[in-house]
């Protein structure tokens, strides 16, 4: 089994020494081993360079902590050649530090044999190839943890790709459900607003008939009473506003199912805007409410209807000085912008009422009055739904005025403002093109 | 003295048309027959002679433009002018630019005294 020599590096000062260990070699098994010497470190690390050594028979003795300082230098120079100390003396500290620090074997000086020394190479050797295949084994064992690692750093980064990839899946689904939404609440509005446009002639009829008879039979009572019985006459009055308000409500119904009937005609916004703020003035100057102008110069013509726009603004400009009865401020924004996909009511279909890039007229109608419950916001625009009742409300006003901007095309929605309180409405119109 | 204007008055809501009758009655200046059913409107006519006639469009047995037309087609009842008395129309909508239906003024109820007198004047004193 042994067709190689085993090529030992005896370091080792000591010419006595020297010839011991050559000797024990030569009786035990010359063949076996090839042995150089060498007398000090520099002269043994030159060999070492120049030649592959199986092992290191390492002489220690030498003052303890220079020996030791020996063994440390060569093992860390050659890790990987095994190292057998010779010391002169028994000493235990010393042999199982040198163990300790890398040494495969402690042999002491005289008490050694060429048996001894044989079985110690050998050991050595084999030890420190163990070690060796050991250590292979351990890097080996890192570098596959190393590669899993990267492995596993890259699945995590698709991982999270895929996350990410399904995250926006999930909005955009969110998205189009939001926009579903949106269209059934759309539809059921309109299907409300047909069942009420439906109704609306209907009751008109049935309603307004009985009320005609009361108003005729109340004034007939009117006029048979002695005319100084002031309570009931009073009480006549009472009842004539009643009827009145009776009335009231079915004309709004009226002017709302029968909102389709438009006359549109290409024109300028602020003048409409001007005549219902005059119809208002007296309102507003016994209300203490203050009007602020801001409307830009050289706006696009509009294609309206403007006596139903008039209507618009009426309605609206009604609820802010009820909304501040006592005073305040009526802050009108009238400007033009040309709207981006990512505005409110903006979209690239064909069904979208306004596109990316297109001229609108924007309008900003803002109060400083009590603004309105944010749990009612959504009911604002229904039919019937009011807060005023009492005082002749017929919750038909935003509904008529929402009928009458989905007629233009236009947009409407009522929030309350951002700090502070009070109410503002934005209204979108559609424009006519610029010079046409 | 004064000739009282003769108006008949058709209308299914019977009480509405006896209302209006006294009503009118008591301004001293008109003579008013009531009917309560479109087909009575024309033996009616015949009988009174009015100077106007107030017609509801919606009446069950026979409607207001029904009525409207028999009267034109006759030739003893036609040259008497006709109004609409109506539930089915807004009152503002009736006022502008002389706006008519089938070529006869009309007026929305629910409707004043003084609205309905103000209406009588104006189209009799055009014929």
């Amino acid at each position: 089994m042994d067709e190689k020599r085993i090529k030992v590096l005896l370091i080792e000062d000591s010419v006595f020494d020297t010839k011991l260990i050559k000797d024990l070699c030569r009786e035990s098994c010359s063949n076996q081993f090839e042995l150089d010497q060498r007398e000090n470190l520099s002269e043994a690390f030159k060999a070492l360079k120049e030649k592959n050594f199986d092992l290191i028979l390492l002489d220690l003795t030498l003052p303890e902590a220079e020996g030791l300082e020996t063994l440390a230098k060569v093992n860390g120079r050659y890790p990987r050649i095994p190292i057998i100390v010779l010391t002169r003396t028994d000493d235990e500290t010393l042999a199982l530090k040198s163990v300790s620090m890398g040494a495969q074997d402690y042999l002491i000086k005289g008490q050694v044999d060429g048996v001894i020394l044989k079985r110690s190479i050998r050991y050595g050797i084999e030890r420190k190839q163990m070690e060796e295949e050991l250590r292979k084994h351990r890097e080996n064992l890192e570098e596959l943890v190393a590669a899993r690692t990267v492995e596993l750093i890259e699945s995590n980064k698709q991982l999270m790709q895929e996350i990410s990839k399904r995250n926006s899946a999930e909005n955009s689904l969110q998205a189009a459900f939001n926009q579903l939404k949106e269209a059934r609440a759309q539809l059921i509005q309109a299907e409300k607003m047909e069942i009420v446009g439906r109704l609306a002639s209907g009751i008109a009829h049935e309603v307004k008939n009985p009320l005609a008879i009361i108003l005729q039979g109340m004034e007939y009572l009117a006029r048979k009473i002695p005319s100084q019985q002031e309570d009931l006459a009073t009480t006549f009055k009472f009842m004539a506003e009643a009827v009145n308000r009776a009335d009231n409500i079915v004309k709004g119904m009226l002017d709302f199912s029968g909102v389709s009937l438009v006359e549109r005609q290409s024109q300028e916004i602020i003048p409409i805007v001007e005549k219902s703020l005059v119809l208002m003035k007296h309102s507003f100057d016994l209300n203490h409410i203050e009007v602020i102008r801001d409307f830009k110069d050289n706006l696009p013509q509009v294609n309206v209807d403007k006596n139903k726009i008039e209507q618009v603004f009426l309605n609206l400009f009604e609820n802010a000085v009820q909304a501040m009865a006592k005073g305040g401020k009526l802050k009108v924004r009238i400007w033009a912008e040309k709207v981006s996909e990512n505005d409110e009511w903006v979209g690239k279909r064909k069904e979208d009422v306004f596109h990316p890039g297109e001229e609108i007229i924007k309008m900003e109608i803002e109060d400083t009055g009590t603004g309105i419950p944010e749990n009612l916001l959504d009911k604002v625009f229904d039919p019937f739904f009011t807060t005023k009742r009492s005082i002749g409300g017929t919750g038909l006003g935003l509904s008529i005025v929402r009928s009458i901007m989905e007629m233009h095309q236009g947009k409407i929605k009522i929030i309350n403002k951002q700090g502070g309180s009070g109410v503002q409405v934005v209204i979108w119109f559609k424009t006519e093109p610029r010079g046409g | 003295m004064l000739i009282k204007k003769k108006i008949l008055i058709v209308d299914d809501e019977a009480s509405f048309g006896k209302l209006v009758k006294m009503n009118l009655e008591d301004t001293g200046e008109y003579e008013v027959r009531a009917e309560s059913k479109g087909a009575q409107a024309i033996p009616a006519a015949r009988e009174f002679k009015p100077d106007f006639i107030l017609l509801d469009i919606v009446m069950p047995d026979m409607d207001g433009g029904e009525v409207a037309q028999q009267l034109k087609e006759d030739k003893d009842l036609k040259n008497i002018p006709i109004g609409f008395l109506t539930a089915l129309v807004r009152d503002y909508e009736a006022t502008p630019k002389g706006d008519s239906i089938a070529g006869h003024p009309f007026i929305a109820k629910p409707v004043t005294v003084s609205q309905l007198t103000a209406f009588l004047k104006k189209h009799i004193i055009n014929r």
